[in-house]
């Protein structure tokens, strides 16, 4: 069954953000092709070149915010839409428990923000095929990691980016359901209920992991230029960050999960 | 015949106001019993309740035995009074997923019932009419070979034609192993089709008979009782 909620899931996401990637790739691939085309270097350009190359720079860039925005914001339509709305009378009643509707959403979204995140970089190949060789680009990236991970990490850096990515990409999207779940505690005023959970979330969550980041801090005064202290203290205090997210997105999952289960009036 | 629902001082407060007040009764399997009463008397809520969307404040319902849960939304195929469906995908998108959800659902049986209506499969929802649309939805619904039909004013959105090919749908749907619910305030146009009459008012059961009694005891149809019970 839960196969099932996540092919669903997809589809309805999946409707408006590929056309969203099209655009993107498609944005970048006709940008290069016109630069291409005029040899458009900008001084000296003829004025219809340069608007052509304006509009679809523009609308590059347009979908580049667009791809980062944009699907969070179907994510939460989406859930809305599904346990909200009209749709709540079907949804809700398939033979499914709550989990699996909350972990499908869950799968389905972090599906579209990786796809998001891989169109976001192929958009850029397009722009930089020819004009830089790919073994610097593949030199560059290395040459950075390796400064991460020897100066900037301690051994189990790699581990704790890992988990890093892996909570954001799942958590990001618990704070969503969790703020319109509470949104509709207040029956009349929904989406305002939902924006304020969101507020207050923020402002909670980012004093008490402040408080918390501190706790990651071994010593007062930190020698920044004794790479492996540095290191050390960097992976504790994100290690530290990890533990609080995760355990503030869990309270929002079963939180989220008891007000369907309980308190959920579809109207 | 065995007992399909059953509630047992159950009721349901929203602050101050209760849409359902301490109801006891129990539906019995192969039975069509008519859930009547006039806006606002607890029918939707109480339809609500069995199929898990609401919680009741106090009491207990059972459907077959269990609290609402998977188990009951397995065997219980409900209708909504509103357009409830994903309006984005095709008619016969909607025939898939209900395949995918549902194991009861007869998917021969559906398409008969499209083709019956003249609604053509390859058809968005969404350009569907008001009308066609809950057509569509209560041909899904009844397509399913529940043991527990819940319908909420199956008959008040579609054309006359219409309310007696789905009260003939229903009725051919109706076998010894189900219980087929319906909340609607249309009673001369479902009279015909009940066993059972419920009569809720401000979420209390004023009346649980049978169509026949009302009809030999009292003298009169349920529609005139309805009137003479409900009067302004």
């Amino acid at each position: 069954m839960l196969g099932k909620l996540i092919k669903y899931d997809l589809k309805a996401l999946s409707r408006f953000v590929l056309p969203l990637f099209a655009v993107l790739i498609g944005s970048s691939i006709a940008l290069r092709i016109c630069v291409e085309i005029f040899k458009f270097d900008g001084a000296g350009s003829n004025i219809i070149a340069s608007i052509l190359v304006f509009v679809i720079a523009f609308v590059y860039v347009i979908s580049l915010l667009g791809c980062g925005f944009a699907v969070y914001i179907m994510i939460a339509l989406n859930y809305h839409k599904s346990l909200m709305s009209d749709r709540g009378y079907f949804y809700l009643t398939l033979p499914v428990t709550h989990d699996m509707h909350l972990i499908s959403k869950l799968l389905a979204g972090a599906a579209v923000i990786i796809l998001s995140a891989v169109a976001f970089v192929v958009s850029f190949l397009p722009l930089f095929v020819g004009n830089i060789a790919l073994p610097d680009v593949l030199k560059f990236i290395s040459d950075g990691w390796e400064l991460i991970r020897t100066y900037m990490l301690a051994k189990n850096g790699v581990l704790i980016i890992i988990l890093t990515v892996f909570v954001a990409l799942f958590g990001s999207q618990i704070v969503i359901f969790f703020c319109i779940t509470l949104g509709q505690l207040m029956p009349n005023h929904r989406i305002l209920g939902a924006f304020l959970a969101f507020i207050g979330h923020l402002i909670l969550s980012r004093t008490i992991s402040s408080i918390f980041a501190s706790i990651g801090f071994k010593n007062t005064l930190i020698d920044i230029y004794d790479m492996d202290i540095l290191a050390e203290t960097l992976s504790s205090v994100l290690l530290t960050t990890i533990i609080y997210y995760v355990v503030i997105y869990a309270i929002e999952y079963v939180a989220t999960r008891m007000v369907l289960k309980y308190k959920l009036n579809i109207e | 015949m065995s007992i399909i629902v059953e509630a047992r001082e159950l009721t349901k407060r929203y602050g101050a106001d209760t849409a359902v007040d301490h109801l006891d009764l129990t539906l019995e399997k192969g039975q069509i019993i008519g859930l009547l009463g006039p806006n606002g008397s607890g029918k939707t809520t109480f339809i609500k309740m069995i199929n898990g969307l609401l919680t009741p404040t106090s009491g207990i319902i059972l459907i077959n035995g269990e609290k609402p849960g998977v188990n009951s939304k397995r065997i219980t195929s409900y209708l909504p009074e509103r357009c409830a469906l994903p309006d984005w995908m095709r008619i016969d998108d909607l025939v898939k997923m209900y395949c995918d959800f549902f194991t009861d659902f007869n998917r021969e049986k559906a398409r008969n019932m499209l083709a019956d209506l003249h609604l053509d499969e390859k058809k968005t929802y969404k350009t569907l009419s008001k009308g066609n649309r809950e057509k569509v939805q209560l041909i899904l619904a009844m397509a399913r070979e529940a043991e527990l039909y819940c319908l909420d004013e199956p008959i008040g959105g579609v054309d006359p034609a219409a309310r007696d090919y789905i009260l003939r749908t229903i009725l051919q749907n109706y076998n010894e192993e189900a219980a087929v619910l319906i909340s609607t305030h249309l009673i001369q146009d479902v009279e015909s089709t009940l066993d059972r009459a419920l009569f809720l008012k401000e979420g209390t059961l004023v009346l649980n008979d049978t169509v026949d009694n009302i009809r030999e005891k009292r003298g009169k149809s349920v529609d005139a009782l309805f009137r003479e019970v409900f009067a302004c």
